[in-house]
């Protein structure tokens, strides 16, 4: 279980109405509580995951636990009781509501391409967060979605082909992807070519080579080329292109000289 | 002068039974769940477990009133952390309005200066009377009047 930085009953005695689970995720086995009574739930509108679990406390329920799912577009409306008195069986813990990903986290994640060999590195992975608003009283109404995110770096580093660079964004359920990359080289000794991979993540490693890695299944969405100077962009939607965990963009250079003042920026969206 | 009391109450995560007021006089009650719950309030001692119908459950949003007299007092439970507003106001009754006649008539007496409250019902001879009892005013000593010169 995660350290959690925010709790619910704080909330409550700082007289807020919502309280907003708001964390990076560790891995898929990540849990987080939930300690005060709820009036509905909703995904929060900076969650990098697309699918939640919620477990608490009823007698009704196998095992005394009932489980409901919490996804984007779907939030939980009725009260949801956290039981600091009453424990789970087979436990000393208090009954609270427990949050859990259902999406798969990898944050050691290596596309198959990835040759240390080459001296590859990844530029940029940053955490999935998960985000989940709590309705301490009675909602006035819900967010309709997730935020757009925007991932842009300003400064980026490439090396000297055959070394590759990689970009590895959580795409959870989202629905469009724009990315477009700038060469602002001028003398046009540096070429750029962008890979772009849709992964769906699965459990467990692999055998096979790379052995080790974590089991995933990886697709090509398209090509970028940026000669210096020139600007390329691609877009990938769900309908065409499919539904991913995660996007992997690998960057390789062609010249002869380093380069550190192109852009990378992309945009990932929940609506088409 | 008997006065209002306004305050937020911040329930006790435990699922035990704490008493959430005692009042002096008979009072009107009213109190508004802010959170999601489920806290039970009753004028009974044992009240858990919070659903267990032996209290009343507080609807998130909506005031309720409750008119508690003198010896009753108001109990509460929960499991989580919630908070209560609670707003406590004296209900005038008899002798105060017995009182303010008297005033309007010109009245100097004190007697009805500090009206005695209205005593729970008791079993007899449960608690014995610790001071004597009060003459009837018609049996006291007059005050004299000083000579005027």
């Amino acid at each position: 279980m995660p350290i959690q930085t925010r709790q619910a009953d704080l909330s409550v005695q700082q007289g807020h109405e919502t309280f907003r689970l708001f964390q990076g995720v560790q891995s898929s086995g990540d849990i987080f509580e939930v300690n005060a009574s709820s009036k509905a739930f909703c995904v929060g509108p900076q969650s990098d995951l697309c699918s939640y679990r919620l477990s608490f406390f009823d007698k009704q329920a196998g095992n005394n636990i009932e489980e409901m799912d919490l996804a984007v577009g779907n939030p939980i409306i009725g009260r949801t009781d956290a039981k600091l008195a009453t424990s789970y069986p087979l436990t000393a813990l208090p009954a609270r509501i427990l949050v859990t990903p259902n999406d798969l986290v990898d944050n050691a994640f290596l596309p198959t391409a990835f040759t240390p060999a080459n001296l590859d590195f990844v530029f940029a992975r940053p955490l999935p967060f998960v985000d989940i608003i709590s309705y301490l009283s009675e909602p006035a109404g819900f967010a309709p979605g997730r935020a757009d995110r925007t991932f842009f770096y300003p400064f980026i580093t490439v090396g000297i082909a055959p070394q590759a660079v990689y970009f590895i964004l959580p795409y959870y359920g989202r629905r469009y992807a724009n990315i477009s990359v700038v060469n602002r080289n001028t003398s046009g000794v540096l070429d750029y070519t962008l890979d772009v991979l849709g992964v769906n993540l699965s459990a467990g490693t692999t055998f096979s080579a790379p052995a080790g890695r974590s089991k995933a299944s990886e697709k090509t969405l398209g090509v970028l080329s940026a000669a210096a100077g020139v600007t390329d962009d691609l877009v990938i939607t769900a309908a065409a292109d499919g539904m991913f965990d995660l996007l992997s963009i690998r960057l390789t250079a062609a010249g002869a000289i380093l380069d550190e003042d192109s852009t990378l920026r992309i945009v990932v969206s929940d609506r088409i | 002068m008997p006065r209002a009391e306004i305050y937020t109450y911040f329930t006790r995560a435990d699922g035990v039974t704490h008493l959430l007021y005692d009042p002096k006089e008979q009072i009107r009650l009213r109190l508004e769940l802010e959170t999601a719950g489920p806290v039970a309030v009753s004028t009974r001692e044992e009240l858990g477990p919070v659903l267990s119908g032996k209290g009343v459950l507080l609807t998130t949003g909506d005031e309720q009133e409750f008119i508690l007299s003198l010896g009753d007092r108001m109990f509460i439970i929960a499991e989580t952390s919630d908070r209560v507003k609670l707003i406590a106001e004296p209900i005038p009754y008899v002798p105060e309005i017995l009182k303010a006649v008297l005033k309007l008539a010109g009245s100097t007496s004190g007697e009805l200066d500090t009206p005695p409250p209205a005593a729970p019902p008791q079993k007899a001879g449960l608690i014995a009377r610790s001071t004597a009892k009060r003459p009837p005013l018609a049996q006291r000593p007059k005050l004299g009047r000083r000579k005027q010169r």
